[in-house]
């Protein structure tokens, strides 16, 4: 049985270009590291082109089989977004000279591509543990205080969510034996009640910032470095996505998640003051859409919410790339302190506006041709509620990503700032993206040709949908304008909002903070008792009880001319000194002890 | 859109022009009432997609006129009203707090 045997007819792992890469960025330097950045996506994108669909690779280890990499469509179209964002986010971080934060980026977009390819659960935990390590130096990356704190609590969350996965595995083997290892759905499972499938949707449900699981993001986000969050944004919650599609399509559940998620981010983002923030929120908000497609369940809908998270990678990371690129050059990222930037940096300001209009879903931008599939199935399958909340989250977004963003980076009040234009690799990268933004906006077919059933005929362009999606965009402008107008919008303020992490940051240290006084206040109390004080009196009776003793005998051992000294007082005085240096003899205490216990013998006799 | 930082060295944007701002805000109002009316032309001259099925009440008012933009509208003014009761109800705090709250 312990035979180790490998099987494979692929040739070389998917993610293998990328972990080359990886290693090569830790070993080399300067610039060479950062070619590393580029050239290993491109041979990575290449190799999954090169790649069979249907084709697996076996590792049988210890009698289990396990399937390293199976290839299907969905597995090939994140291969390709992930080495896409790797690219991208490669070219936008060729200025950096951290060995740590290079070789851990692609190591990092390595282990997406391996989760995207995982074959069954073992091979998926493995990647999924990989995730959550590789990914946490883009936010240590920043060596401050704070950002090392955040990244403890990221780790957290994330470390927590492979346990969870190992524990919904385990409970699922032991029921059912090896067949537990495959990625067949588990949706059946889950609303059967089976506590593995709900341990392994929590664990997913970590990685997509469930609701109340979500604050990992805003709060690691904001604290990493300049180039981290275009890295992170588009590999932990995508691997999340394409697992929910793997394994919980149609999960009722799934649909009232969503809804939330779609909904509850939208507000915080417009009184949030720290943009990357705000994008972060947006960004809960936009996995909301893909969970709720998800949750549907449909064909349509489940190529709805995979087309969305390709379409996502790709602004998401488009604005971040161009906030990280304002962080960079102005070393400021709050909306309260930033303004009239596009005076100094055009190029930055109109890729960010490609983006903002992108998630917004303007037609002819990239958004408007995937999140249009998940709102019209919420329609077909009469989710009417899920469907007035989607309505309201797109507006919001527009409102809050859309509008917020570039205006109060860019427009807005002049702060002054006239910082240098962003790094020409910064602004290749936001190019490629904004380009890709536009193009797969223009040419959904491109994007739906590659989707597991192809969208199966769905048509964006129909002259109702570009209306009504003008519509609405227009007047939440419109009510942005009048507000801003009449002075009722609610001005960036210095300030944070308190969010779930206020159960951890706050009411958990306060916990400890009461345990602290409790437990340790009745530690110190019980020790002053015992120790101070009745082990102290015990401590002085056993050393000076002998003197008591002996100056209380002292007159009338003077009366029988025992004690050769004058007067009693001398006696005393005496019999002090010795006992203080231990110089009674041990008998004499032996003797009175002895009559002690006598005396007490024959009182109690009696 | 004046400003006392300002460099005076700086050659003046156009948009530095209240008047120009203006003109702006005049040109997104057209467009407002423009797509407005594109959508009523549509939907009475045309034939308008319903997104929802006939059984369902909702149907009869999604298919009318504006109710995309009137519904976009109000969802934006509760947005932003609801937000404000998150920093502050009744000059009491909600959720704002100090920038170094976490610190404290």
């Amino acid at each position: 049985m312990n035979t180790l045997a490998i099987t494979m007819e692929i040739g070389t792992h998917p993610a293998t270009a990328l972990i080359l890469g990886g290693l090569a960025a830790a070993v080399l330097r300067g610039r060479f590291a950062s070619m590393a950045l580029v050239l290993a996506p491109i041979l990575g994108f290449w190799h999954i082109y090169t790649l069979e669909l249907g084709s697996a690779s076996n590792l049988a280890l210890f009698g289990y089989d396990i399937i390293g990499v199976a290839v299907d469509q969905q597995a090939k179209l994140f291969g390709y977004l992930f080495h896409l964002a790797a690219l991208v986010a490669g070219i936008y971080s060729f200025h950096l000279r951290d060995p740590w934060q290079i070789s851990m980026a692609l190591l990092y977009a390595a282990t997406a591509v391996g989760v995207a390819f995982a074959g069954d659960m073992l091979s998926l935990f493995l990647w999924w543990e990989g995730l959550a390590i590789t990914s946490v130096f883009q936010i240590w990356g920043r060596k401050t205080k704070e950002a090392e704190e955040s990244g403890f609590r990221y780790l957290f969350f994330h470390v927590s969510s492979g346990l969870l996965l190992l524990a919904g595995i385990l409970l699922r083997y032991h029921g059912e034996g090896a067949s537990a290892f495959s990625l067949e759905p588990l949706t059946q499972a889950l609303e059967g009640g089976d506590l593995g499938a709900w341990l392994i949707l929590l664990a997913i449900g970590i990685k997509a910032a469930f609701p109340g699981l979500h604050v990992w993001l805003k709060d690691g986000y904001a604290e990493a470095t300049p180039t981290g969050p275009v890295w992170l944004c588009a590999f932990t919650t995508k691997c999340a996505v394409c697992m929910l599609a793997r394994l919980f399509p149609g999960a009722e559940i799934l649909i009232a998640i969503g809804g939330v998620m779609a909904m509850f981010p939208i507000f915080y983002a417009v009184i949030e003051n720290d943009l990357r923030r705000v994008l972060c929120y947006s960004k809960i908000n936009q996995i909301g859409f893909m969970v709720v497609g998800i949750g549907i369940g449909t064909p349509l809908a489940i190529d709805g919410a995979i087309a969305h998270a390709y379409t996502h990678v790709l602004y998401k990371g488009l604005l971040f790339m161009s906030m990280g690129a304002v962080l960079y050059r102005t070393g400021e990222i709050r909306g309260s302190h930033l303004g009239g930037l596009y005076k100094s940096m055009p190029w930055t300001t109109c890729f960010c506006i490609v983006g903002a209009a992108s998630i917004s879903a303007f037609p002819l931008f990239s958004g408007f041709v995937s999140k249009s599939i998940i709102i019209t199935e919420t329609a077909r399958n009469g989710h009417v509620f899920i469907w007035m909340c989607l309505l309201f989250a797109s507006a919001g977004v527009f409102h809050h990503a859309g509008i917020k963003i570039p205006f109060f980076a860019f427009f807005a009040h002049d702060s002054g700032l006239r910082p240098k234009e962003a790094p020409i690799n910064m602004l290749i990268a936001m190019g490629i993206s904004s380009f890709m933004c536009i193009f797969l906006g223009c040419n959904p077919q491109w994007l739906y040709d590659m989707l597991p059933n192809g969208a199966a005929g769905y048509h964006p362009y129909d002259a109702t949908h570009v209306i009504t999606q003008l519509e609405i965009l227009l007047f939440s402008a419109l009510a942005f304008t009048l507000l801003n107008l009449w002075g009722k919008y609610p001005p960036e303020l210095p300030s944070v909002n308190l969010d779930i992490d206020w159960v951890y940051r706050k009411a958990g240290r306060k916990f400890l903070f009461a345990m602290d006084v409790f437990w340790n206040g009745l530690n110190k109390r019980v020790h002053k008792i015992f120790m101070g004080g009745i082990v102290s009196r015990v401590n002085d009776f056993a050393k000076a009880g002998q003197v008591y003793v002996m100056t209380l005998v002292a007159e009338w051992l003077h009366y029988l001319g025992v004690n050769s000294t004058t007067t009693t007082g001398q006696a005393k005085s005496k019999m002090d000194q010795r006992a203080k240096l231990g110089l009674h003899p041990v008998g004499l205490t032996a003797v009175f002890a002895l009559l002690f216990v006598g005396a007490f013998l024959f009182i109690a006799s009696t | 859109m004046s400003n006392p930082k300002q460099n005076l060295d700086e050659p003046k944007r156009w948009l530095d022009e209240p008047q120009n701002v203006r003109k702006i805000i005049r040109g997104f109002y057209w467009l407002c009432g423009l797509v407005v009316v594109a959508d009523l032309v549509f939907t009475l001259v045309w034939h308008k997609h319903a997104a929802f099925a006939e059984e369902f009440s909702l149907r009869s008012l999604e298919t009318l006129p504006a109710f995309y933009g009137i519904y976009g509208f109000l969802a934006c003014v509760a947005l932003v009203y609801v937000s404000k009761l998150m920093r502050d109800w009744k000059g009491k705090k909600t959720l704002m707090r100090d920038e170094d709250y976490w610190d404290k």
